[in-house]
Parts: structure tokens; C-alpha cells; sequence
């Protein structure tokens, strides 16, 4: 098992609903290619992945020091728990996060996560457990209002890669978004199981090139 | 027929709550929520064991001589092809293949319902042959043994047979009536063949990255072949039959052409347009409140038919498929015809809440009556197609008794007016089939008149 950094120790005020922050924030998940996202995407991030063979948790909330069995209890649920996202958007986000000591995709994630601006940028860290042979892909990120969502999708790794079906594997994402995100209150991870026929929205932007020379910026003739 | 009540409207109105004490039911209604009323099973135990009616047999045209069995051959060949348990590096792909492969090989040993209608288990063959391709497609890719040239080399070879049948296709036969249920089955495997040529999805790049869609371009290769090969062996099985064949396209697509006619002319004259909105809203116009009744499912099984096959008629015979749009025109003006009748018995108060599950007894033996009458009317090459939806809804109805009571003893009210509305638009379609089917056959052998 791998040993964890303490971060910070938070006093026993701290709700065991750690994943959840104020307002909204919450899992869905879908089988089969999903209908039209809602949110404006965002396509100008950097992504950090990882992969973990031996099933460990990569990254999890931070301890809290508390006296009591049940809470105890409930950290140890914590410390256990494969499937975290987390929005750190400042470094208070950062020090209550704890990243595994002795694994070096972790330390892949935690690196990329510090070396990354919080007063102009935040980062979106998502982890699930897969099967070995199992992909997780990262489908698309979307923005709204006060909120952040992050859709993913698993499909099976190619046949020529030995594994077995019941074997657990860790995949997690880091992925630096070009917005500092103070002002949320949310977010929220998708994930579908097929990555097969999903049909996207049409972005004319990413078929815009230079030729037509129209660079009126639109607007009336 | 002589025991069908349907022209005595009114004799059979609901006489209300006052009579749910009679033999069979065993509750009232608890207003506890929408299903708390229950019917006694008993009444109904032997209705659904008894036999449906049988589908006559030795009408032309004849599924040609040994097509399910090559099909059955072709599928045996591909699944032998693959191992019970691949040896395939990623265990998942591993254990999905050995999973289709064990369900593949059970279909293929399943002892087959001998009422289904002929052409209906060829198709079925078809498309387990091609789930045995989409199987063998998984496998070679997952083993680094497909490849694409081979299947498109396979698709392009049935693209060409495909043009080379259409272009000598005259409708041909021996008689008008024949000729159209003979090429109504002909155009349907054409059908099936164009939708499984596209080449889409791509093959992929690297194939072991994507054993789905290598199965999926296998399958649909398969089944297109599978598809032009039936439809070359019903047209030449059916023409070895006829000493001088004549074409029958102009009568064919003549009788389409009236036939949308006389769709849209009964439609407005009879006053159904308003049933029968394109929106696809199954509303009820009229005052009486019929959720919950078998009038709902009567009404909407009815609407949904003739809106369907009208839409599917325009679509064929705009495509140029004369054969289908004829049978699909039948279908809907059927359907049309029946509407009318069960729209006047509705208002008229019919069909409302079963207060007994002894109603149900006399409601199948009409429905099978009126069936039976239908397959009946001359000429058979066309009732035996027109009569079709009376007898999945007349299955259907049994088949959902038929689990309900294993399940429980007893019959929930929602089960109980479903089938009920199931055993009432069978026997109001297939009432409607006799007059449609000799106005076809007529149309057919005199379609100038």
C-alpha cells in the first residue's frame, strides 16, 4: 500500500462528503453514446494522464485528524476509495489533497498539478478504477456558469494486450484548464461505458482556416 | 361471422361498477393506485394454451428449396471457425467473443415456432448468419488475421450481383397476384442487401485496436450477400415455376399509385384525418375518457398501424418499390378502415374496463374467427400478408396472459386491458382484411378499371 503525504491536517469541522463543495457537484454515468452535452466546451487545456497496473489510489482527500470511531471510520472509506474528482482552483484545493509517496504516477499527477499558475489556471484531477482491460478515455470538458464538468468514456484496450478481465486497474487524469475557476461553486464527472458511435456537436471552430481571408469579424456586409 | 357482435354497437356497453361481483373477478377497484384492480386467471387457462390460428401453408410464392438451410450452414462454418475459448492476450475480448460464440451456437440449436411466417424465419436466418460473420470478424481481428481487402473485395462482388439484378428486374410472373407477393419478398432483400452495403463504419486501421467494428463490417458484409442471394433464389424458384413469364412492373406500380389514393380519399371522406396526424399524438378526440380501457390500446394500435404503413407506403413507392408499397398500402388501408369501425364503437360506449376475465374468452375467439376469415379471402397470395399484424396481436395478447398468470395467479388490470385491446384490434383488423384483399386483387388483374 502506498504511503501518503500530509498535506494538511484539517480540524474535525470537515464534512465526510469531502468530493462534494458548496452547491452542486456530482457522478453520472450512462451506457451507449449520450445525447448533446449541455455548456460551452473547452478545448484549449493540457491533459496529464496516468495509469496505475497495480490498482493503487493515486490521489484522495487528506486526512482529518478527529477523535471519534465513526469518522475514523469514515477516513479509512476515504482512504479506500478509488474514484475521486476534485476542481483545485486555489492552494487551500491543493493542500487538501494527498497524493500516494511510493508511486510514480502519482507523482506524475502531483508534479503537474503544483507546477501549474492557480491565480490564472486550475486543474480538474479525475481517478477511476478500470478494468485491466479497459481504456478510459477523456471525452470533453465543459464549462457553464459556476461549474465544471468533465466527460469520460472506457472501451476495450486493444486485443493484442495481455491482461485479465477481473484485474483492477487505476486511470486518472490531471488536466490544467485555462480559467482559474474562483468563482465556481460545482462540477461534475461523466463517464460513459462505450466510446463507440458517440456522435459530437459540430465546432465550426475547429475547422476554421485562414483562406477564406474574411477577417471582417463578422457582422453585416 | 356469424358470432361477431360488432354491427349490434351499444349491446355490449359497460353497465358499471355495480357488476364487478360477477364470476371471475376477484377485486374492485381500491383507488390505491393505477393497477389495483386484479382478474381471477382462472377462466382464461386453456385460452392461452389453445393453439393460435395456422398460418395456411403452399400459397406462392415458396421460400426457396434449402435458403434456411444454407444459411444455418454458412453460420455453423463461421462459428466453427472460432474456438469455444479463444486464446486472445486481452481477457475481456476474450471472454465477449466466447460469450456471442456460446449464444450464436445456441440459436443455431433452438427448435424453431413452426407458425412464424416463412419469409419472416428466412430473414431471421439471414441475420444469424450474420451474427455468426460479426463473430468471426472479432475473432480474426482480435487474432491479427483480418483484413480488409478481403472484405471489400466480398462487398464490391455483391455490389456488382446487386446491379446486375436490378437491371434485368421486370416484376415478372405468371399472374399479377402472384407476381406482386413474389416480388414484395424480392424487394425486401434487396432492401436488406442496400442497407448492409454502405461501407460504414471504416474498417479500422489497426484491427486488433477495434474487434467491434471489425465485426460489425463482416457482419454487414455477410448479411448483404446473404440478402441478394435470397432475393435471386425467390425470384428464380418462383419463375422456374411459370411457362411464360410477362412483366407486371406497370400494373404493380399502378396499383401503388391508386392505392394512395384511395388511402387519402377514405381518409378525408370517412372523416379519420384528424386520428391520423403526422405529429404521431395518439390523442383522443372525443369526450369519453378511455385511459385505462381496451378502447386506448385498440384505438392507438390502430392509429399507429394505418399512420405507419401510410408513411411506409409513400416512402416505397417513391423509392420504386411498387411490390412493397402495394402490401404496405394494404396494411394501412386495413388499418384505416378498422379505425373507422372502432372509433364508432368507442363513442358509442364499447369497450370499456373488463369487469370479468371471462370477456376475454369470447374476445380471442372472435379475434381468431376474424383472422381465420381473413387468410381465407381469395386471393391468398395477398390476405396471407394483410393478415399478418391480427396475428402477432392475437399472439401477443396470449403470450401476455399467458406470463402474467405463471407469474402471479392472477391478472393485473393494466396486463388485463392490454390484452384485452390486443384480442379487439385483431378482430378489428382482420374484420377489415377480406374487402381490402379482393379490392387489391381486383385492382391487380383489372388496373385500368
Amino acid at each position: 500500500m502506498p504511503d501518503w503525504s500530509r498535506r494538511r491536517a484539517l480540524q474535525a469541522t470537515a464534512s465526510a462528503a469531502a468530493l462534494a463543495l458548496a452547491g452542486c457537484s456530482g457522478e453520472t454515468s450512462r451506457s451507449g453514446s449520450s445525447g448533446p452535452a449541455n455548456g460551452e466546451l473547452v478545448t484549449d487545456y493540457e491533459v496529464q494522464k496516468v495509469r496505475s497496473a497495480d490498482g493503487a489510489v493515486l490521489f484522495r482527500e487528506a486526512d482529518v485528524e478527529t477523535a471519534s470511531e465513526a469518522a475514523d471510520e469514515r477516513t479509512a472509506e476515504r482512504r479506500r476509495r478509488v474514484q475521486q474528482y476534485e476542481h483545485v482552483t486555489d492552494r487551500r484545493d491543493l493542500e487538501d489533497l494527498a497524493f500516494a509517496t511510493d508511486v510514480s504516477e502519482a507523482a506524475t499527477l502531483e508534479e503537474f498539478t503544483t507546477a501549474t499558475d492557480l491565480e490564472s489556471e486550475s486543474v480538474f484531477l479525475l481517478q477511476r478504477g478500470v478494468s485491466a482491460c479497459s481504456t478510459l478515455e477523456l471525452v470533453g470538458v465543459r464549462r457553464e456558469p459556476d461549474s465544471v464538468h468533465v466527460d469520460t468514456c472506457s472501451d476495450l484496450r486493444p486485443a493484442d494486450v495481455e491482461c485479465e478481465a477481473d484485474d483492477r486497474d487505476v486511470v486518472a487524469f490531471a488536466i490544467r484548464l485555462p480559467f482559474p475557476g474562483d468563482e465556481f461553486n460545482g462540477m461534475g464527472a461523466g463517464w460513459s461505458s462505450s466510446c463507440h458511435s458517440r456522435p459530437r456537436a459540430f465546432d465550426p471552430g475547429a475547422y476554421n482556416g485562414t483562406e477564406t481571408g474574411d477577417e471582417s469579424g463578422g457582422g453585416s456586409p | 361471422v356469424s358470432d361477431d357482435p360488432l354491427s349490434r354497437r351499444g349491446l355490449l356497453a359497460v353497465v358499471g361498477a355495480s357488476a364487478a361481483g360477477l364470476a371471475g373477478c376477484s377485486g374492485l377497484p381500491g383507488g390505491s393506485g393505477d393497477d389495483s384492480r386484479t382478474y381471477d386467471a382462472g377462466p382464461i387457462r386453456d385460452l392461452v394454451q389453445r393453439d393460435a390460428p395456422t398460418r395456411p401453408t403452399g400459397v406462392p410464392p415458396s421460400v426457396p428449396v434449402g435458403a434456411v438451410e444454407r444459411h444455418r450452414e454458412r453460420a455453423r462454418e463461421l462459428l466453427e471457425a472460432v474456438p469455444e475459448e479463444p486464446a486472445i492476450p486481452n481477457g475481456a475480448v476474450a471472454e465477449r467473443i466466447a460469450r456471442k460464440r456460446a449464444r450464436v451456437a445456441a440459436e443455431l440449436g433452438r427448435t424453431e415456432e413452426a407458425t412464424e411466417n416463412p419469409f419472416d424465419r428466412l430473414r431471421h436466418w439471414r441475420y444469424e448468419r450474420s451474427e455468426a460473420a460479426e463473430l468471426w470478424g472479432q475473432y480474426r481481428a482480435a487474432t491479427g488475421e483480418a483484413s480488409a481487402e478481403s472484405l471489400d473485395s466480398r462487398r464490391d462482388e455483391t455490389r456488382a450481383d446487386l446491379h446486375g439484378h436490378l437491371a434485368e428486374w421486370e416484376y415478372r410472373g405468371g399472374d399479377p397476384v402472384t407476381a406482386l407477393a413474389a416480388h414484395y419478398q424480392i424487394e425486401r432483400a434487396v432492401a436488406e442487401c442496400r442497407r448492409h452495403l454502405d461501407a460504414w463504419p471504416g474498417f479500422p486501421e489497426r484491427p486488433a485496436d477495434d474487434v467491434e467494428t471489425v465485426g460489425h463490417v463482416a457482419a454487414d458484409v455477410e448479411r448483404a450477400r446473404a440478402a441478394l442471394d435470397d432475393a435471386v433464389a425467390i425470384r428464380d424458384g418462383y419463375l422456374d415455376g411459370v411457362a411464360e413469364p410477362s412483366s407486371y412492373r406497370a400494373a404493380i406500380a399502378g396499383v401503388a399509385g391508386a392505392l394512395e389514393d384511395t388511402i387519402n380519399v377514405t381518409e378525408s371522406r370517412r372523416d379519420l384525418s384528424k386520428y391520423l396526424d403526422e405529429s404521431g399524438q395518439e390523442l383522443w378526440p372525443h369526450d369519453r375518457d378511455i385511459e385505462n380501457t381496451p378502447s386506448h390500446y385498440l384505438y392507438e394500435h390502430l392509429t399507429d398501424l394505418a399512420r405507419y404503413q401510410r408513411r411506409e407506403m409513400r416512402t416505397s413507392r417513391a423509392r420504386g418499390r411498387y411490390a412493397t408499397a402495394v402490401v404496405e398500402g394494404g396494411l394501412s388501408l386495413a388499418g384505416i378502415v378498422a379505425l373507422g369501425d372502432a372509433v364508432a364503437a368507442i363513442r358509442d360506449g364499447e369497450h370499456g374496463q373488463l369487469e370479468s376475465s371471462t370477456e376475454l374468452r369470447p374476445l380471442a375467439r372472435r379475434a381468431q374467427n376474424a383472422l381465420t376469415a381473413a387468410w381465407q379471402t381469395d386471393p391468398q397470395a395477398v390476405s396471407l400478408h394483410l393478415g399478418d399484424p391480427a396475428f402477432y396481436w392475437l399472439r401477443d395478447a396470449k403470450r401476455r396472459l399467458g406470463d402474467e398468470r405463471r407469474e402471479s395467479g392472477s391478472l393485473g388490470e393494466h396486463e388485463t386491458n392490454d390484452a384485452a385491446g390486443n384480442l379487439l384490434v385483431a378482430r378489428y383488423y382482420a374484420r377489415a382484411v377480406p374487402p381490402v384483399v379482393r379490392y387489391v386483387g381486383q385492382s391487380l388483374t383489372a388496373p385500368s378499371q
